[in-house]
């Protein structure tokens, strides 16, 4: 039990170690896309507790990213709230309008397909009300202005790095958390209800009551990287943080490194967003080429790995040498 | 004796059909009670009636003396009634352990003391040495096991256990007799659905017998046996 416990705690320590160093690299157009990649990193962990670790496959999640990002960037726009604090304030709103529509999804037992098209339907109802919502910039947005008094107070940097890092702060918490989580009743319940709702009911599990708690955790931590997201681009528009194409990059970080596994989506991140900002670098003159190799890779991942590139991982994991005893 | 269920004037239809017709019957404290009729006899809705997967159109269901018609099945659970299924539902991508862990929670607030009670009753069903074992790996018999163990974690007072001996050999349903004998002994109070008599006739204490949605007989097993209603509905009029 310890020396398994020892063991993860290493495995940990040495991914925190690399991933801290990386930012270091003076390019900013490198950290730019690494900023991305921990922050689909951390979309694709929040959308594993409800997609992977629940069952309950979302398309509703970039909603919930743009929730965040509204919420800290109205508020201060209008009073200067700074981020650190309004990042809670659109958690808690996000995970009221997480528990209103799962509410009202679950409660009249909608499951699988039915759930995942209910939600999109959610998505897009809520980014064609901003785009015509003059009150909060309708379709052209909001620009966070740059506060020139303590900029940093407001997370205003002019370097990404400190972005970086905080991404990377906020990405080892939410890993922490989420295997807390799993690894709690909480989680264990999850899982049953993946599996078998109906044996779970049987077994005393209030399915109706964790199906809510997982998507209130999950849309709790999507809308936090919505803040962040905001402050790190200036820029915010219902096409850029209520699209479906970021639902659908959310969705592909998780299921591509592998459901319900936490560390996958780190993975599936690592992958996705240096294919998506090279393809588009390379090939994004042609209108569309771009997209068409970035989905064609996915589908050959897909189709390889089944069950995430996290197995790959794995197996080349246990073929290496052994050189440390405990096993 | 104490009685813990009551079943009172319980209906219940689909559409045209009338599955259940005025069934009443009750459970006394730590008895085994065996439910038998031919296919399509109504066994299986009368288990989902009570144990809150069906709300019956009428009738009511006591446990304890509290009435508990249409609670929400997990309500029901965490009361102390709970069901195994006819067709196997264990959660198969997952370990034995986990399985009947997730069970455990239900009663044992910390983890480690739930893991502990869940290994207690990995044994008591004979599945030791598989705890690390996927459920999905497990022999059909294996995994009516662990359905059982999964359900006896929860800590009911009452289980009710739809046809658990389906699809097994004879020796396996003898050891599983055997099994259930034995928590049966430790306290708990079970209603066995059997599709097949032999199968239920050595430990049930009393019969009730289900006919086309009705109760046509109640009894200790060997009157039930010559019960020529019974064996009406069995092989047909001469």
């Amino acid at each position: 039990m310890n020396v398994r416990l020892e063991k993860s705690a290493i495995n940990k320590l040495i991914i925190l170690i690399i991933l801290s160093l990386l930012p270091l690299y003076p390019s900013p157009y490198f950290r730019r896309t690494l900023f991305l990649v921990l922050y689909f990193a951390y979309l694709g962990v929040a959308w594993d507790l409800l997609g992977g670790y629940t069952g309950q496959g979302s398309f509703v999640h970039a909603a919930f990213v743009g929730l965040g990002a509204y919420t800290s960037a109205l508020l201060f726009i209008w009073w200067r709230v700074t981020p650190y604090i309004s990042m809670f304030i659109g958690a808690l709103v996000s995970a009221l309008f997480a528990g209103l529509i799962g509410y009202l999804c679950f409660r009249f037992g909608l499951r699988g397909h039915f759930f995942f098209l209910a939600s999109i339907a959610f998505l897009v109802a809520m980014r064609y009300s901003f785009t015509n919502w003059d009150l909060v910039g309708g379709a052209t947005g909001l620009i966070i202005p740059l506060e020139s008094h303590v900029p940093w107070f407001y997370l205003q940097f002019e370097s990404k790095l400190p972005y970086c890092y905080l991404m990377l702060i906020f990405l080892f918490a939410e890993i922490l958390l989420a295997e807390k989580i799993v690894k709690s009743k909480l989680g264990y319940y999850f899982v049953a209800i993946r599996e078998d709702e109906l044996a779970s009911e049987s077994l005393g599990i209030n399915t109706l009551r964790y199906k809510l708690i997982s998507f209130v955790i999950s849309a709790a931590f999507t809308s936090l990287a919505g803040t962040l997201y905001a402050f790190f681009v200036g820029y915010i528009a219902p096409e850029t943080v209520l699209s479906d194409i970021l639902t659908v990059q959310i969705v592909i970080v998780a299921i591509l490194g592998g459901a319900g596994t936490i560390y996958g989506s780190l993975i599936g991140a690592f992958i996705m967003v240096p294919l998506m900002e090279y393809t588009r670098a390379f090939l994004g003159a042609r209108s569309g080429l771009d997209l068409i190799v970035l989905g064609s890779l996915i589908i050959l991942i897909c189709v390889l790995y089944p069950h995430g590139l996290i197995k790959l991982i794995g197996k080349i994991y246990h073929k290496l040498p052994r050189i440390r005893g405990d096993h | 004796m104490e009685t813990l269920l009551r079943i009172e004037n319980v209906s219940m239809r689909f559409g045209g059909l009338q599955a259940l017709k005025n069934v009443s019957f009750t459970v006394k404290n730590n008895e085994v009670i065996g439910l038998i009729g031919p296919n399509g006899a109504g066994k299986t809705t009368l288990l989902n009636c009570v144990t809150g997967f069906y709300k019956p159109v009428e009738g009511k269901v006591f446990y304890k003396g509290k009435e508990i018609t249409g609670l929400k099945p997990h309500k029901i659970c965490q009361m102390g009634l709970t069901k195994t299924f006819q067709l196997i539902r264990a959660f198969k991508s997952l370990s034995v352990l986990d399985n009947v862990l997730i069970g455990a929670l239900l009663k044992s607030s910390r983890k480690n003391e739930a893991v502990k009670f869940a290994k207690e009753v990995i044994k008591t069903v004979g599945l030791e040495g598989k705890e690390n074992v996927l459920a999905g790996n497990l022999t059909p018999a294996d995994q009516r096991s662990l359905e059982l163990a999964r359900a006896i974690a929860t800590k009911p007072e009452i289980l009710l256990l739809d046809e658990i001996a389906a699809g097994l050999t004879p020796a396996e349903v003898a050891e599983l007799v055997e099994i259930l004998k034995e928590i049966n002994k430790k306290g708990l109070t079970l209603v066995i659905v059997e599709h097949v008599m032999q199968a239920i006739m050595p430990i049930a204490g009393r019969i009730i017998v289900l006919h086309e949605g009705r109760k046509i007989a109640e009894g200790p097993p060997q009157q039930i046996r010559e019960n020529e209603k019974v064996i009406e509905a069995y092989f047909g009029e001469e």
